[in-house]
């Protein structure tokens, strides 16, 4: 287990593998994970919106 | 457990129905409506058509019950507590009348004397997520107020981690027109209310008193109609006693509420729906809690929304039964809402 590094919600590994990407069941952000022993995630890269402001 | 309903043919009494009717330990016995006495229960809730013979009774033919809910106008549970208390029934005032522990309140708020206010440190407030012990022992409970429930539930968590300071909370809360009730007036002629953004009390709300009463913070309120049938939606502005980041708020809700069955945290990331919308809890027992840091003024943005008819009144009425029964809290109040909507 490990905790999102957005809100610090409790993370379970379960049967993820690298480069697998999820939502924090907490506060929704993107997470990459980028390794399993230990368990490690990171923001996954998000695409980014342009509204021509 | 026979369950009396006064005040039954209004909105929040309607609610109360639909709930109770599906309460599997719970039986309707009587519901009264003097504007209504002898008509169906159905002529006034036509979404509870064949779901009860119950026929509206006049107040004095009110019989004593297990649990009385009262679901009437302000000022008219004051002088009926007592007479319900002695039958030894539950009582669940859904008005303000037994909401506040200082009688000097109510002339202030309310613009009359309270005439029994030895009865005020009697009554339980009935928000479970700030007083479930209290609640088991009731035997009056007064079921908070819908706008002062959303500003309660989004401020708590910040006073009990110590995260405002002295300074008042700005609570800038919006609702929908059924909190008005079914009494008609020219604001809620479809003329004046379609399309509104009324700030119709800039200051000096009534539910100004219970906010500050359960959270101890001095409260500057205004409140605005919406053009919507049900939802409130309060935001709060409060102004931190040291820098927070929002890890730390997470923390502080995440203690306050990590094992409530009906306050949910709401502040994602990416989506549609980021922050907590009344929207999509219409007909729900959820209050949706959520929060931000604007770090430029420092300050604690904090957000609830929900049904002013159901976690605003009936919904969390059959929630405080629930925990004063013992009955398993969520009991007929399981449903997750509509989406789209």
């Amino acid at each position: 287990m490990t905790q999102c590094p957005e809100c610090d919600a409790p993370v379970e590994r379960n049967d993820k593998v690298v480069g697998e990407v999820f939502p924090c069941p907490d506060c929704g952000t993107e997470l990459e994970v980028f390794g399993t022993a230990p368990f490690a995630v990171q923001p996954a890269p998000k695409e980014a919106e342009d509204w021509g402001e | 457990m026979k369950a009396a309903i006064v005040g039954g043919s209004g909105y929040v009494g309607g609610e109360l129905l639909r709930l109770l009717l599906r309460h599997p330990h719970v039986e309707v016995a009587q519901v009264t409506s003097d504007a209504m006495a002898g008509k169906a229960v159905g002529r006034a809730h036509p979404n509870l058509r064949k779901a009860t013979d119950l026929t509206f009774e006049p107040r004095t033919a009110l019989r004593p019950a297990d649990v009385t809910f009262l679901a009437t106008p302000h000022g008219e549970s004051m002088g009926a507590v007592p007479g319900l208390l002695e039958t030894g029934g539950l009582v669940l005032d859904l008005s303000a009348d037994f909401r506040l522990h200082d009688p000097a309140a109510y002339p202030k708020y309310y613009r009359t004397e309270h005439p029994h206010p030895e009865l005020l440190s009697r009554a339980v407030y009935g928000l479970p997520e700030l007083h479930r012990a209290e609640l088991a022992s009731a035997d009056l409970i007064a079921v908070p107020g819908c706008m002062a429930t959303a500003a309660i539930l989004a401020l708590r968590p910040l006073v009990t981690a110590g995260l405002v300071d002295a300074r008042p909370v700005v609570v800038d809360a919006k609702t929908g027109s059924s909190a008005g009730g079914q009494e008609p007036g020219r604001a809620g002629t479809h003329a004046e209310r379609a399309g509104t953004m009324r700030a119709y009390s800039a200051v000096g709300h009534r539910h100004t008193a219970e906010i500050e009463q359960e959270t101890g913070l001095s409260i500057a309120m205004s409140a605005h109609a919406v053009e919507a049938v049900r939802g409130v939606l309060a935001t709060c502005h409060a102004f931190g006693a040291r820098p927070v980041d929002e890890k730390e708020l997470w923390r502080a809700y995440r203690a306050a509420y990590g094992a409530e069955p009906f306050v949910r945290l709401v502040h994602e990331a990416d989506g549609i729906h980021r922050e907590p919308e009344p929207k999509i809890l219409s007909g729900t027992n959820y209050c949706d809690v959520g929060f931000a840091v604007d770090p430029h003024a420092g300050r604690i943005v904090a957000l609830a929304a929900l049904d002013n008819l159901m976690k605003g009144a009936a919904g969390n009425a059959v929630q405080c039964l629930n925990v004063r029964a013992g009955f398993p809290e969520t009991t007929a109040l399981d449903f997750l809402g509509l989406h789209p909507l």
